[in-house]
């Protein structure tokens, strides 16, 4: 009888500590809140939050801040640190502070080994089912010239937004530090693309339930960083299968800049509709000529 | 006759509502949408059970 009881009580210890510690965090960024908005200076706010959390109080930053969103602010309670900035800036409103802690899109050219990469907030990355050949090449080229011209490098944001604000979209590549990948050279980028990190993250969608049977390249994207290979975690798909046209990988690319990082579920419902008109574009596009001239041959001669 | 007649203008509208929805980037390509749906309309209206009246 006496163990059962000692048993009971360690349990519910056991199921409420976590809560415990994160109401002690909640505690902290509350303070931190009202500093702010009793005028106190950002950095001395964050000096004094940090004080609040090293006198025993954990962070709880990654299971709060991203679990099913993309965004901070999905837990109001919860605010990140700043970064210490060097002179005093003004003191943002509610809404603009909220805004600025949305993640950042950026790029970066990876190993398939060093994917995911530690610490980021969100990652994504460029898939592809097979390495250039003469009949995919051109198509390869455009996703890389979308890749490039629509997402800022990471090395960019260094200093500037903490990784943990980054999200990061991924080019697998077999050398990522020689001199071609730093300046962006397509043509070498989809030659020493790896494959593994590509066919791997398109079998693991797969194994969350998207139905990727097209040619690729896919867009594909997990939130928070280490939901991937967990199951019921939000992955994300954009099927770049169809599309033959420039415009049609810019926009793709930068509906996964603008819309992804805003909101997931909306671009789950939203983007289906788009991919379908840049499909149907393309697809007019790339054979009206040729029909065109087919009637031609049967019509009137100049 | 003149239910394909009626279809066809059915088709040239909902025709022009797709130009305008996907917007092509070559003229041969939004020719070619326009003539599609017109096509797809006429295909789809034959076997509508409206009332063709010979002129």
């Amino acid at each position: 009888m006496m163990r059962s009881c000692v048993t009971c009580v360690l349990l519910i210890l056991g199921l409420y500590f976590p809560q415990m510690a994160r109401a002690g965090d909640l505690g902290c960024s509350e303070a931190y809140r009202q500093c702010l908005d009793e005028g106190g200076e950002p950095t001395s706010c964050a000096a004094a939050r940090k004080e609040c959390l090293n006198s025993g109080n954990s962070p709880h930053r990654d299971g709060w801040g991203y679990h099913h969103s993309w965004r901070y602010e999905s837990n109001p309670a919860v605010l990140p640190l700043p970064e210490a900035a060097p002179t005093p800036m003004p003191r943002p409103p509610q809404a603009t502070l909220a805004r600025a802690l949305a993640l950042r899109p950026v790029r970066a050219y990876l190993r398939a080994a060093e994917v995911p990469p530690p610490t980021v907030g969100a990652y994504g990355l460029v898939a592809f089912r097979a390495k250039p050949t003469s009949s995919t090449r051109a198509r390869l080229l455009m996703a890389c010239a979308a890749f490039t011209a629509s997402l800022p490098r990471q090395q960019d944001l260094a200093g500037v937004v903490p990784t943990s604000e980054q999200m990061v979209t991924i080019w697998p590549l077999d050398e990522p530090d020689a001199p071609q990948a730093k300046n962006d050279d397509c043509d070498f980028l989809i030659d020493h693309y790896e494959l593994y990190g590509g066919v791997s993250a398109i079998e693991d969608a797969d194994r969350r339930g998207a139905t990727l049977n097209g040619e690729g390249p896919y867009l594909i994207g997990w939130s928070p960083s280490n939901a991937r290979g967990v199951p019921d975690q939000v992955v994300l798909v954009v099927d770049l299968s169809g599309f033959e046209s420039q415009d049609s990988f810019n926009s793709a690319f930068l509906f996964w800049q603008k819309k992804i990082v805003e909101d997931p579920q909306l671009w789950r419902s939203g983007f289906m509709v788009e991919r379908i008109r840049l499909a149907l574009r393309d697809f007019v596009d790339r054979y009206g000529n040729d029909i065109l001239s087919a009637v031609k041959i049967f019509g009137p001669k100049d | 006759m003149q239910k394909h007649i009626v279809l066809s203008a059915i088709g040239l509208v909902l025709g022009l509502l797709a130009l305008a929805w996907v917007r092509p980037e070559t003229p041969s390509g939004a020719t070619f949408l326009v003539l599609l749906v017109i096509a797809v309309v006429n295909a789809f209206g034959a076997f509508l059970p409206l009332p063709d009246r010979r002129p």
